[in-house]
C-alpha cells in the first residue's frame, strides 16, 4: 500500500519546490506554483496520482488561505514546502490527514531555507552594487538573474528532494510501527485541520454583512447546493460591482492633463517594455533582508539609465519594497522621472513615498481580496468530482493573467502619467468595489467550504434522523467557529490550535478503540 | 489608547495596514514625520490609502505631543508611526513613550543590519539605548506572528 519514492521522483519533487519560488515563471510563481493546490497537483502528476494530489493540495491550501507574505515575513511556515512535502507524504501513505500533518509540521523548515536565501542574496546585492558603480549593466543583470536563481536552485531542489524521501519513509515507518489509534488520531486531526485555515481566512472577511454571507454559504452547502452555483453567484456579483461602481472606468490617460512632458519626448530604447519585463520577472529574484526588492528595482531600471551615472543605479539598489503588481507603476514613474532628467533628490523622495503606500494598497487588494477569492473558488471547484484538476488549471490561468493585467496596466499608467497614476489608483472606486465584492464572495466560499463534507468530515455517529449532511455541516461549522474564536478572542497561535486538534483527535481514537 | 508605536522607514505599507492594523483593530493612525507633513503629494496619498474606518492624522515632531495626548485620552485604538530614531528620542523627552516597536529601518550607508530588515547606525543604537534606560520597552518585531526580539546591547 505504501509507496517508496524513486530518485527521479524525489528530484522532480525538489524541482517543484524550486518552481514554487523561482522568478523565471514571469513573477507569477507566488500566485500559482507556490500555492499548495497547484504544487499538490504537480506532485500528484509526478507520483502518478494527480487526483489525490489535488485533494491533499486543496486541504493544505485551505490552511494557508489567510496567509499573506509582506516584506519577507512568513506567518505559519512556508506554504509551498507544506504543499510539496505534504502531498508527497499523503500520496505515498494514501492518507490525506497524514499528508496535512506532515506538510504543516515541515513547513517551518521553509523559513530556515528563506533565511539562508536572504543571507546569500545580501552578498549578491553587494556584488550588484559593485557592478553598478562600474556602470556594468550586463553584470548587474547576470548577478540578479543568474547568480540569485542559481543560489535559489541550490537551496530548494536537493533539500526538498531529500526531505520528501525522509518524510515519506518516516511516515511509512510510523504507520507500520506506532499504535493504530495514534496514527488514526493524527490522520483524523489532519483531516480536520482545514477548519483552522478557514478560521484564519475568516479574519480577512468576517465583518459586517459578510458574517451573514458566510452563514448563507454554509446553509446553501448543507442544503445540497453545488459549489459551482456559488462561484457563479460570485462572478456575477463581482461583475455587477464593477459595472455599478460610481467610477465606471479608470480615467484614460488622454483625459487628464499630462504632467510636465509627453512620454513620446522621453527617450528610452524600448518604450519601457524591457523595464517592465525585468521588473515583472525579477523584482524578487535577489531578495535579501538588507534590500528586499532594491536589487530588483536597480536591475529593472539599469539598462534604461545608462546615461544617468552610477549614483542613480546605486540609489535605486538601496532598500526598497512594494507590492509587485499594482506597484509596477513605481519603476515606471521612476523611469519617467529619470528620463526627464529630474532632480535625484526628488526621484528618491518619490521612491520612498510611493513604495510603502502602494504596497499597503496593493497587498490589501491582491493578497487580501483577489487572491483569497480566486483560491477559495478554485479549492471548492477542485473538490467537485467532474472538475478536479481542471479547476486547478483554470485557477493558474486566471490568476496569472489577472496579475499580469494588473502589472501591465499599472506600469503603463505610471509611465504615461507619472505620479498622478498613484493618485488615480488609490482613488479608483471601481477597483475598491471589485475588492469589496471579492471579499464578500470569499465569505460565501469560506462558509461553503466549512460546511462541505468534501472538506471537513467529522466522525459523528449519525442516526438516520435527517440524514448525514446537515449534521456534519453543523458540526463542521461549529468546529470552524470554535477555531475562529480561539484565534480572535483568545489570540491563540494557529500552531497551538493545530497541536490541540491533533491531541484531541488522538484521544478520541484511543477512546473509540478502547 | 495607543496600541502600537512603530519605527518604520516605509510608514504605511502591507505589514502595517494588512497585518498590524487588522490584528490590533486600529481605528486611528498618527504619522509623525516632518517630511510627510510638509509634502502635499505624500499627504494626499496617505489620505487616499486609508480605509474608511481608520482616521488618519499627520503631524510634525514638534506638534506630536499634543496629538499623542489626544489619542491617549480617547477611547480609540491608535497606531503611531515614525520614520526616524532621532524623532522618537526627541519626542520621548517631551511626551514619554511606553513602548517602541522597530519594524523596518532599511540598510543604507553607515547602518549595520541588526535583525531582518532593521538596520541601525551607531548613533541610532545609542539613542535606542537611551530610550531603553529611560524605561521605554524597545523591541524588534515585523509582524504580530514574530517573536519579539530585544535590540543588541552593543
Amino acid at each position: 500500500m505504501s509507496l517508496i519514492l524513486s530518485p527521479l521522483q524525489a528530484l522532480l519533487i525538489g524541482l517543484t519546490y524550486f518552481l514554487a519560488n523561482t522568478a523565471f515563471l514571469g513573477g507569477l510563481a507566488y500566485f500559482t506554483t507556490w500555492r499548495p493546490l497547484v504544487n499538490g497537483l504537480l506532485v500528484g502528476l509526478i507520483l502518478g496520482d494527480p487526483i489525490r494530489g489535488v485533494v491533499i493540495g486543496a486541504a493544505i491550501n485551505i490552511l494557508y488561505l489567510g496567509y499573506m507574505s509582506v516584506g519577507g515575513t512568513l506567518g505559519i511556515g512556508d506554504g509551498a514546502l507544506a504543499g510539496v512535502l505534504g502531498s508527497a507524504v499523503g500520496i505515498a501513505t494514501h492518507s490525506l490527514g497524514l499528508g496535512v500533518v506532515a506538510g504543516v509540521a515541515l513547513a517551518s523548515l521553509g523559513y530556515q531555507l528563506l533565511i539562508w536565501r536572504m543571507k546569500g542574496d545580501s552578498v549578491i546585492a553587494r556584488w550588484i552594487d559593485a557592478a553598478a558603480e562600474r556602470g556594468d549593466v550586463a553584470r548587474m543583470q547576470w548577478l540578479n538573474i543568474g547568480a540569485a536563481q542559481a543560489w535559489l536552485f541550490a537551496l530548494t531542489v536537493l533539500p526538498a528532494a531529500v526531505l520528501a524521501v525522509l518524510a515519506t519513509s518516516a511516515v511509512n515507518w510510523m504507520t507500520t510501527t506506532l499504535p493504530g489509534p495514534l496514527i488514526d488520531g493524527l490522520a483524523l486531526g489532519g483531516r480536520l485541520a482545514p477548519a483552522i485555515g478557514i478560521a484564519l481566512a475568516m479574519k480577512f472577511v468576517f465583518s459586517g454583512r459578510n458574517i451573514a454571507i458566510f452563514f448563507g454559504g454554509a446553509v446553501a452547502m448543507a442544503a445540497g447546493a453545488p459549489f459551482e452555483a456559488l462561484v457563479g453567484i460570485g462572478i456575477v456579483a463581482v461583475i455587477a460591482a464593477a459595472i455599478a461602481s460610481p467610477e465606471r472606468r479608470v480615467p484614460s490617460p488622454e483625459s487628464r492633463v499630462p504632467s510636465e512632458r509627453e512620454p513620446s519626448e522621453l527617450r528610452t530604447p524600448d518604450s519601457g517594455l524591457g523595464t517592465f519585463l525585468r521588473w515583472q520577472f525579477f523584482s524578487h529574484s535577489n531578495y535579501s533582508f538588507e534590500r528586499l526588492q532594491g536589487s530588483g528595482l536597480a536591475c529593472a531600471l539599469a539598462p534604461a539609465l545608462r546615461g544617468r551615472g552610477p549614483d542613480a543605479l546605486k540609489q535605486h539598489g538601496g532598500f526598497f519594497n512594494t507590492e509587485v503588481n499594482f506597484g509596477a507603476m513605481i519603476p515606471a514613474i521612476l523611469l519617467r522621472m529619470e528620463l526627464a532628467g529630474e532632480d535625484p533628490a526628488d526621484i528618491n523622495k518619490t521612491r520612498q513615498t510611493l513604495m510603502g503606500i502602494v504596497a499597503g494598497y496593493g497587498d490589501e487588494t491582491t493578497q487580501g481580496a483577489l487572491l483569497p477569492a480566486l483560491l477559495s473558488a478554485a479549492i471548492g471547484l477542485s473538490l467537485s468530482p467532474w472538475l478536479g484538476a481542471y479547476a486547478v488549471g483554470a485557477y493558474v490561468l486566471i490568476s496569472g493573467l489577472a496579475m499580469l493585467f494588473i502589472s501591465s496596466r499599472s506600469f503603463r499608467a505610471g509611465f504615461l502619467r507619472g505620479r498622478d497614476a498613484a493618485t488615480a489608483l488609490l482613488s479608483n472606486a471601481q477597483l475598491k468595489a471589485v475588492a469589496t465584492s471579492a471579499r464578500s464572495f470569499t465569505a460565501l466560499a469560506l462558509g461553503a467550504l466549512a460546511a462541505s463534507p468534501a472538506v471537513l468530515h467529522l466522525p459523528i455517529p449519525v442516526t438516520e434522523l435527517g440524514g448525514l449532511a446537515p449534521v456534519n455541516a453543523a458540526a463542521a461549522v461549529a468546529l470552524t467557529l470554535a477555531c475562529f474564536g480561539l484565534v480572535t478572542k483568545l489570540g491563540l497561535k494557529p500552531t497551538w490550535i493545530f497541536i490541540g486538534l491533533l491531541v484531541l483527535a488522538v484521544v478520541f481514537q484511543f477512546a473509540q478503540s478502547a | 489608547m495607543i496600541a502600537l508605536i512603530r519605527l518604520d522607514d516605509r510608514l504605511i505599507h502591507g505589514q502595517v495596514m494588512a497585518v498590524w492594523a487588522r490584528h490590533l483593530k486600529i481605528n486611528r493612525i498618527l504619522v509623525i514625520d516632518d517630511e510627510s507633513a510638509a509634502d502635499a503629494f505624500a499627504l494626499q496619498l496617505l489620505r487616499l490609502a486609508m480605509p474608511a474606518h481608520i482616521q488618519l492624522s499627520v503631524s510634525t515632531v514638534s506638534d506630536a505631543p499634543a496629538a499623542l495626548t489626544a489619542l491617549s485620552a480617547d477611547d480609540t485604538r491608535a497606531l503611531v508611526l515614525l520614520k526616524r530614531v532621532e524623532d522618537a528620542l526627541a519626542l520621548h523627552a517631551v511626551a514619554p513613550l511606553a513602548h517602541l516597536n522597530l519594524g523596518n529601518l532599511g540598510m543604507r550607508d553607515g547602518r549595520r543590519l541588526i535583525w531582518r530588515t532593521v538596520a541601525l547606525s551607531p548613533a541610532e543604537l545609542t539613542a535606542l539605548k537611551q530610550l531603553q534606560s529611560a524605561g521605554v520597552d524597545v523591541y524588534l518585531q515585523m509582524v504580530p506572528s514574530d517573536v519579539r526580539q530585544r535590540p543588541p546591547t552593543e
